[in-house]
């Protein structure tokens, strides 16, 4: 019987003592770079944004997502094109299982290994790295929650069908670092953090001391609140994974004279991101009190924009200080 | 002799109902998507004693607020020489930590850290407890806008050292609406 499943992603190595701090489907990303025993944290080394459309429109990308270009920037992977499939099965004989990395999403309802099976519906990613034609099973990897084995395909079929249909198939990956990639991307970040203006919207720093002018005058009416947790979210993440790139660099790369320069980065950027949880949790909250507190939220939004300015000020001490030293990129 | 313990009064401070009594047709709703717990499995209105520490725990059988969400309120406690607090409690949607103000009666004070897990922290999908808490106790099931979800979460307890050698007048709770308290006692 032909079983074909190599089985071999790894566990990703994550530093950040939050451990959900990556979501499922970088948790994939990472354990498919780590195999090939790349630092799979560059994915996230200027990973973070904040964009400001006015009203309720805010999220953390005016564009594309960093860690999306960077897994073609900095590893060479690149999302192989599949037409579109009615049935996995279809697709199963055509993944090359030694080379590719298969993705798809699934609604977590179906998959029983996860704390969601049969009573809540959530798009969930895992990886498909091997199937058995003859027994009618795929083997799947999941890192959050931790699974791996065989399931009827009939299963994640319906999973998949349920859960967007969506999937990737993802190359070979290469790292490409530079001598100057450290830098280079620091000076990415920085950008992202201090931000512009443009037509249509704000990034960056702008963004949030435009949104604090703005939320004066809001009412609770104004609010529609399920953009607000979206947006918020994803500004929070970006910033956990872009700290989980500084705890790296700090524990795998930073040479000892800059160690400590970046432990005090790590504390900086674990209050900006608790602060804006806080600020999250506030404005939902009013969502059940119908009682927008307005001094309260311009006090978060205060308290984040000096601790954002504080990130700034890390990042440009760091790049000062890499101008008298030569970093190493891992 | 074990040190005397001291359940704190937190009724006038509650701001949020969030257990559910479906039987009696009462629901609460800790956040904004209408998560509660259900009050059959909880202590209701009665002094509960966890990992050794006795917690007045509120009472839930009414519709009248029974828990803290943390912003930042100040808990006056009777003046006295306390060694550590405990506080009952859990997260929602995240590990969060913030500081706390521990307010002495001769004028002084002191922040401390204070974290607190998010209360599925003990499963399998979960992070662990993030902020070196004690297990209070686990919950079986949960509801979510009123359907029973079947899946384990809990209440955890965390210890906060204060200062022995001066009387302790106040703590000022963190600001994270979604951190929340049911009970705090304070060992002398």
């Amino acid at each position: 019987m032909e079983e074909i499943a190599k089985n071999d992603m790894k566990k990703p190595v994550v530093y950040h003592p939050r451990k959900n701090s990556l979501n499922c489907y970088e948790y994939l990303l990472a354990s498919f770079i780590s195999k090939y025993d790349f630092p799979y944290q560059w994915l996230f080394s200027d990973n973070w944004g904040f964009y400001y459309a006015y009203g309720n429109e805010f999220s953390a990308w005016m564009g594309d997502c960093p860690r999306d270009v960077n897994l073609t920037k900095i590893y060479g992977v690149t999302d192989t094109f599949v037409p579109e499939f009615r049935h996995l099965i279809q697709f199963m004989s055509k993944v090359q299982w030694d080379e590719e990395c298969f993705i798809i999403s699934a609604d977590a309802i179906e998959l029983p290994w996860h704390p969601n099976y049969t009573h809540t519906s959530s798009i969930h990613m895992v990886i498909v790295d091997g199937y058995c034609a003859e027994k009618g099973e795929a083997h799947v990897v999941d890192w959050f929650p931790e699974y791996s084995g065989w399931i009827p395909l009939r299963i994640l079929d319906l999973a998949w069908k349920k859960g967007n249909r969506m999937h990737s198939v993802f190359s070979k990956p290469i790292f490409i670092g530079t001598n100057s990639l450290l830098v280079d991307q620091l000076k990415l970040c920085r950008s992202n953090m201090a931000g512009e203006q443009y037509d249509h919207g704000l990034t960056g720093l702008l963004g949030v001391e435009r949104l604090k002018m703005d939320i004066i005058s809001y009412n609770e009416s104004d609010f529609d609140y399920d953009k607000w947790w979206a947006g918020i979210f994803q500004v929070i993440s970006a910033r956990d994974t872009f700290l989980e790139f500084i705890y790296y660099v700090h524990n795998e790369i930073a040479e000892s004279s800059i160690k400590e320069m970046y432990a005090n980065f790590i504390v900086v950027i674990n209050n900006t991101v608790q602060t804006w949880m806080t600020f999250r949790n506030g404005i939902m909250r009013s969502k059940l009190t119908k009682d927008f507190q307005i001094d309260k939220n311009v006090e978060r939004l205060e308290k984040i924009i000096l601790l954002e300015k504080e990130c700034l000020e890390f990042i440009d001490n760091l790049l000062n200080a890499y101008k008298e030293t030569e970093p190493v990129y891992g | 002799m074990a040190n005397k313990k001291v359940c704190v009064d937190l009724s006038k401070l509650f701001n949020n109902k969030g257990v559910s009594w479906i039987g009696l047709g009462i629901a609460g709703s800790f956040d904004h998507s209408g998560i509660s717990v259900p009050g059959e499995i909880l202590p209701d209105g009665i002094t509960v004693t966890w990992c050794d520490i006795p917690f007045q725990f509120p009472k839930t059988s009414s519709i009248e607020n029974d828990h803290i969400c943390c912003e930042e309120q100040t808990i006056e406690v009777d003046p006295n020489s306390y060694r550590q607090i405990y506080v009952a409690g859990f997260s929602l949607y995240g590990d969060y930590s913030d500081r706390v103000w521990i307010h002495y009666e001769d004028g002084s004070s002191e922040d401390k850290e204070f974290g607190l897990s998010d209360w599925y922290s003990r499963t399998e999908a979960g992070n662990g407890l993030k902020h070196s808490e004690q297990v209070a106790m686990m919950i079986p099931y949960y509801y979510e806008n009123g359907i029973k979800i079947q899946a384990m979460r809990g209440i955890w307890i965390q210890r906060l050292l204060i200062d022995p050698n001066k009387k302790l007048h106040s703590i000022r709770l963190p600001d994270n609406p979604y951190m929340f308290i049911f009970a705090i006692t304070a060992e002398e």
